[in-house]
């Protein structure tokens, strides 16, 4: 028992087999995170790009809400980690108060008079499953994105 | 030689290290090369979405374009890592994915997307054979103008 203790030989072996685990993990896991904020970039980018064009264009029966949603489609579209796959969007309306508190939820921001604030939320479900180890693969982790908007008349 | 024949403790570790060093040596490489090509990705990304937004607002001009243009190229040229030598195309798409030469041409409202393509002005061995590694950013955006609704007397 002595002896096994005072061996030293391979240790070095043994300390990489413990430490290479983990440094595979931790890169793995760097790139997974920067996958996931590059796509929140785009999804961000995409969102705010729609508010500020439904601030501008909010003709009523006018076709300004899918042009909008479009935009997002679009800009997640140009990001090659999503763009190639088809993921699901959930895009939602909601007037605000001009204290920026939640008043109703609305199915569509053309609907809504002059200079009235309302917010865009755009809810992406990623496509690709996350593995956390120690807990089960989780499919369906989505991530969401919220711009206002005013609907700016002349 | 002797020693590592015999197998002397010694030795052993000296075996050890010498594998284990060109490991820890390539992911250290490695993680720069990384960071190296994420950092420029950054500044393109981030100089697409600035002349795009530029775009926006700016499309009355004769050259609106080319101002326009020019916040990407400083905004590249000031990423230390891109060396001077900036191999750069820009190309705009309108709607319906097709190539426009300037979306100041556009109307109103209109949607475009704003391509950055450049040139990586260093090889990552292993990676790039030569000199063909490209990064490109895209950013959608829409020609502003006025606010379109009248408003109700």
């Amino acid at each position: 028992m002595v002896a096994l203790v005072k061996d030293k030989r391979g240790a070095i072996l043994v300390q990489t087999m413990v430490i290479l685990p983990i440094l595979v993990l931790v890169v793995f896991g760097g790139f997974e995170v920067w996958k996931v904020m590059s796509v929140k970039q785009s999804l961000t980018s995409g969102t705010s790009e729609a508010a500020r064009y439904l601030s501008f264009n909010h003709r009523r029966g006018s076709d300004d809400r899918n042009i909008a949603e479009g935009i997002i489609y679009k800009e997640l579209s140009n990001n090659d980690l999503i763009g190639n796959t088809s993921f699901v969007l959930d895009i939602r309306y909601y007037e605000l108060s001009d204290d920026l508190e939640l008043v109703r939820p609305i199915p569509d921001p053309t609907t809504l008079p002059c200079w009235t604030m309302f917010r865009v939320e755009a809810e992406l479900r990623l496509p690709w499953t996350i593995i956390i180890p120690g807990l089960s693969p989780k499919s369906s982790f989505s991530i969401t994105d919220r711009q206002v908007g005013k609907t700016f008349c002349r | 030689m002797k020693a590592l024949i015999k197998g002397e403790r010694g030795s052993t570790q000296v075996i050890e290290l010498v594998l284990i060093i060109p490991i820890f040596v390539l992911i250290l490489y490695g993680s720069f090369e990384v960071w190296k090509v994420v950092s420029v990705k950054q500044s393109l990304d981030a100089a697409v979405g600035r002349l795009a937004q530029c775009l926006r607002l700016y499309h009355g001009g004769d050259d609106d374009r080319d101002r326009c243009e020019s916040i990407i190229r400083m905004e590249l040229g000031g990423n230390n890592l891109m060396d001077g030598s900036l191999e750069l195309t820009i190309e705009y798409y309108d709607a319906s994915d097709r190539q426009i030469p300037d979306p100041t041409d556009l109307s109103c409202n209109a949607i475009f997307t704003v391509e950055g393509k450049v040139k990586l002005p260093w090889d990552i061995p292993l990676v790039s054979s030569g000199d063909n590694m490209y990064l490109i950013s895209k950013h959608t955006s829409f020609i502003e103008c006025e606010p379109r609704e009248e408003l109700t007397p």
